[in-house]
């Protein structure tokens, strides 16, 4: 068998195999949910995931609703599993292992996520455990407990991980107190320690709402099945999540640093942060590439080869363009030896600078464009991750035939766009940066 | 038990060119995408003291540059392509990939062919290498486990190299010289010492001719020594504690474990998912950890006792390790935790586990199996580590020695691996308690 694939470059006269996207189908149901999919292209349908079913249920609600008590949304979405419906953790773990069914519930800022992956055979089944738990978790007790001591020992490993903590404290710095995004989304030990039963059960009551939700689903279940489903195990379900006010930040007028020190540790962890662009924003793809060349194409664009390869002094550095759907964050992470920390930084900047100045090269740009591309395909493999892009497209509003438009996108893209955008939103004499290394005592 | 598993769409097609690389080809249909793999007989096994992570560093280096590819243009070139690319050392391997739009399989071939031969190990970048190599290590110094498991790794083994692990000590690492690693290449990255790997939406018989005019005129190596020594039984229980600051005390108990190729080791599979659930087949551990009904599960995390406690067993060509592992909360106590591990073991050992516990871990194995056919760089992941590791099994029929293995299996090889005087116990205690 052959494809009539053209060579990856940047013009395309032919679409190949490679070029057939799929589109999304979306079905709202009466009380606000959304039912979404890929319509698989049939040319590139891919057989051996029908074994398989993916449902992926996204609230529009999160850790920015936690108020005065941080960690309390992570704290509610980590009970949902412990207990539902009148059946206890033990009896849910025993059914869902039967089958070889897994079930987990994650909570972001401004989503809480439940999915489910089964055989296709079990969806059904395992879907109505996702909705017991989402509509009617039990928070026993002594769970309540045990998530608690969970909690409590994850914070323990984040004070004394260097990565973790650089990020932390950069993030503290870029969001003012009394700004939802301020604190952690994992609480601290005074907040997790004091959250009781009420408190989950008041935040489950009114974050925990259908309207606006989204199920995408992917594998071997079709469209109208879902929705079936959907409307059978959820229909009856209504309410409105509340509304969630997320104010942008500026940028210190100049850059801010902080140093702290951990005991027994070898390497430094430096995060450096800038507020930026949510994901509706029109400079948001030019602002992708140009993040995509200054600090993740191949081995980490241009910072991982000016810190890591020509320079040998990090195991890693690089960057990530954090376009939510409200706000965003730009972040620039590296692992280096204590005593290479200063150099590290100006260098880092130095790459940015650089770059903000005389933009992306003719090749980088045609690497980059090509590499987004091209990959395309290999991001719908697999049932979980169609069903992720399915939502995604339907979360930040990206219409329906995104995936068949976002290649015009990227080739619609200059170069002069990309070093446009790179000099209005990454500004490296306002940037935040927080260190932390070995206590040298 | 009522289950439906499809088998593999399509036969795997193994060859093996006459420089005596091995090659296997699993055709796929759907998305148009490939997952090429060459897996180098070579690792953290075929290290001596004097060059520990030489394997690892000649992994890297491979990344380095050949005269038509300089540094940096494998990567660049892969991902211009839409694809991703890595390479990994283990104590039995060394394997890079690319899983890449199928139109762009040749990229692939030509990168693995060339620098199986064409590395140029150039002083500079050896020189730079060492820094990054020494600060990757440094890095994995930052996390106490690290120290935990490299002890509990050392005291498990007195005589196999399985005991060095892979990333090497920092004195190796501070002396190695560009000859070893280059020594090193020569002599383990040859066409004899290795297995290529495709698995995608390809034409079988054109990707076969494809790879044997990439490889076919590469030389083979003409001696590839053999790792000798066999680790004796142990002769009674070995521990170890490490003392570093550290926010939880944690727990690692090892057992030798019979290799690979040994007839008990579907049975060893199942008896991990009883302890702590099925764990993935797929390439990364995509695709989750199954087992909130599994005994570890229950007994520690559940009551509260730890905020993790797990077990693991992996397959390998000589006899390595069946782990279990724990992460105590503040207020548990370790002789406590440990005497009711103790009671665990024992319980496997003395009593058969009963149907329909049994059927749950071989189902939960059965669905990690079908999760991991969604991806073809999982199924070339699968290919290509038991072509390493256990070349004689065939596997795609792994999944049926798993679902044969009853209740009596269970219980034998619990009596005969997980025995007090087999095992290697490690803490890792705060040094903050100490004070």
């Amino acid at each position: 068998m052959k494809y009539e694939g053209t060579p990856m470059t940047t013009e395309h006269d032919t679409p190949s195999v490679s070029e057939a996207m799929p589109l999304v189908r979306e079905t709202r149901i009466d009380n606000g949910m959304r039912v979404v999919s890929l319509v698989p292209d049939k040319r590139t349908a891919n057989k051996s995931a029908s074994d398989v079913a993916v449902f992926q249920l996204r609230l529009m609600a999160g850790s920015a609703l936690d108020g005065d008590m941080p960690g309390l949304g992570r704290f509610t979405t980590l009970m949902l599993s412990r207990g539902s419906a009148g059946k206890n953790l033990e009896t849910i773990a025993e059914e869902l292992d039967s089958l070889g069914a897994t079930l987990g519930f994650g909570c972001g800022r401004l989503t809480i996520d439940g999915t489910t992956k089964s055989l296709a055979a079990d969806a059904e089944v395992v879907l109505g455990y996702l909705v017991d738990a989402l509509r009617k978790p039990d928070f026993p007790q002594d769970q309540v407990e045990i998530i608690r001591a969970q909690m409590l020992s994850g914070l323990r490993q984040a004070e004394n991980s260097t990565r973790a903590l650089a990020n932390r404290t950069m993030r503290e710095m870029v969001y003012p107190e009394g700004h939802p995004f301020h604190n952690r989304a994992s609480g601290t030990v005074e907040s997790v320690s004091a959250i009781d039963r009420s408190d989950l059960i008041a935040f489950h009551e009114r974050a925990f709402q259908p309207d606006n939700a989204i199920v995408a689903v992917a594998g071997g279940i079709d469209h109208d099945a879902a929705v079936a489903l959907v409307e059978q195990h959820l229909g009856d379900w209504t309410g409105t999540p509340p509304e969630i006010d997320i104010q942008t930040v500026d940028p210190p007028a100049e850059l801010r640093r902080h140093d702290d020190t951990l005991p027994g540790k070898t390497q430094a962890d430096l995060a450096m942060g800038l507020p930026s662009i949510n994901r509706e924003h029109p400079d948001y793809y030019a602002l992708s590439v140009a993040n995509l060349i200054i600090g993740r194409f191949g081995l980490y664009g241009r910072l991982g080869e000016s810190v890591r390869e020509r320079q040998g002094m990090a195991y890693y550095a690089y960057s990530q363009l954090q376009a939510g759907k409200r706000v965003g964050l730009w972040v620039v992470n590296a692992g280096v030896a204590p005593e290479n920390v200063d150099r590290a930084i100006d260098s880092i900047i130095a790459e940015v600078n650089g770059f903000n100045e005389g933009g992306p090269t003719e090749r980088e740009y045609a690497d980059a464009t090509g590499s987004i591309l091209g990959s395309l395909p290999l991001g719908l493999e697999t049932s979980g991750s169609q069903a992720a892009t399915a939502g995604d497209i339907v979360f930040h509003n990206l219409g329906h035939d995104y995936l068949q438009r976002y290649r015009d996108i990227i080739r619609s893209l200059t170069p002069e766009q990309i070093t446009d955008a790179a000099r209005r939103h990454l500004d490296t004499s306002r940037l935040t940066v927080a260190v932390v290394g070995p206590d040298r005592e | 038990m009522n289950v439906d598993i499809a088998p593999p769409s399509t036969p795997l097609i193994r060859k093996t060119l006459d420089n005596g690389l091995t090659v296997l080809l699993r055709p796929t249909p759907g998305a148009p995408i490939a997952s090429f793999w060459v897996w180098y007989r070579v690792g953290g096994r075929n290290e001596v003291p004097g060059i520990t992570g030489i394997s690892h560093w000649t992994e890297h280096m491979l990344f380095k540059g050949t005269e038509s590819l300089p540094a940096g243009e494998i990567f660049r070139r892969v991902s211009a392509a839409g694809g991703t690319l890595n390479g990994f050392t283990w104590i039995d391997y060394t394997t890079y990939f690319e899983t890449l739009p199928i139109d762009q399989l040749d990229l692939a071939l030509e990168i693995e062919s060339d620098r199986m031969i064409n590395a140029r190990f150039d002083p500079d970048e050896v020189a730079s290498e060492r820094t990054v190599i020494i600060s990757e290590r440094q890095g994995n110094e930052n996390q106490p486990t690290f120290f935990l498991r490299e002890e509990v790794n050392a005291a498990s083994f007195h005589a196999h190299p399985y005991g060095q692990g892979v990333i090497g000590h920092i004195s190796d690492l501070q002396e190695i010289t560009r000859e070893d690693l280059y020594r090193h290449y020569q002599t383990y990255y040859r066409p004899n010492n290795a297995i290529a790997v495709l698995a995608g939406n390809f034409d079988p018989d054109d990707a076969f001719e494809r790879i044997q005019q990439r490889f076919g005129s590469i030389e083979p190596s003409p001696h590839v020594p053999s790792v000798r020594t066999v680790e004796p039984e142990p002769q009674g229980e070995r521990r170890v504690t490490i003392n570093r600051p550290a926010p939880n005390r944690v727990m690692m108990m090892t057992f030798l474990a019979p290799a690979a190729s040994h007839p008990d080791v579907a049975a060893l599979t199942v008896l991990d998912t009883i302890m702590s659930g099925g764990k993935p087949f797929s390439f990364s551990g995509a695709g989750g950890t199954i087992g909130r009904s599994s005994r570890f599960y229950r007994r520690f995390v559940s009551t509260g006792l730890a905020a993790g406690a797990g077990s693991s067993f992996s397959l390998s060509i000589d006899p390595y390790l069946f782990t279990i592992s724990a992460t105590l909360n503040p207020d548990t106590d370790p002789e406590e935790f440990e005497s009711q591990l103790d009671e665990e073991l024992e319980r496997l050992r003395e009593q058969p586990c009963g149907d329909a516990e049994l059927n749950r871990a071989i189902r939960q194995l059965q669905a990690q199996w079908a999760y991991a056919q969604e991806s073809v760089t999982s199924q070339a992941y699968w290919l290509g580590t038991l072509a390493v590791v256990a070349p004689e099994r065939n596997p795609d029929t792994f999944i049926d020695e798993i679902e044969a293995v009853t209740a009596q299996d269970v219980q034998r090889v619990a009596q005969t691996y997980l025995t007090p005087d087999r095992r290697t116990v490690g803490w890792l205690i705060p040094s903050q308690d100490n004070s």
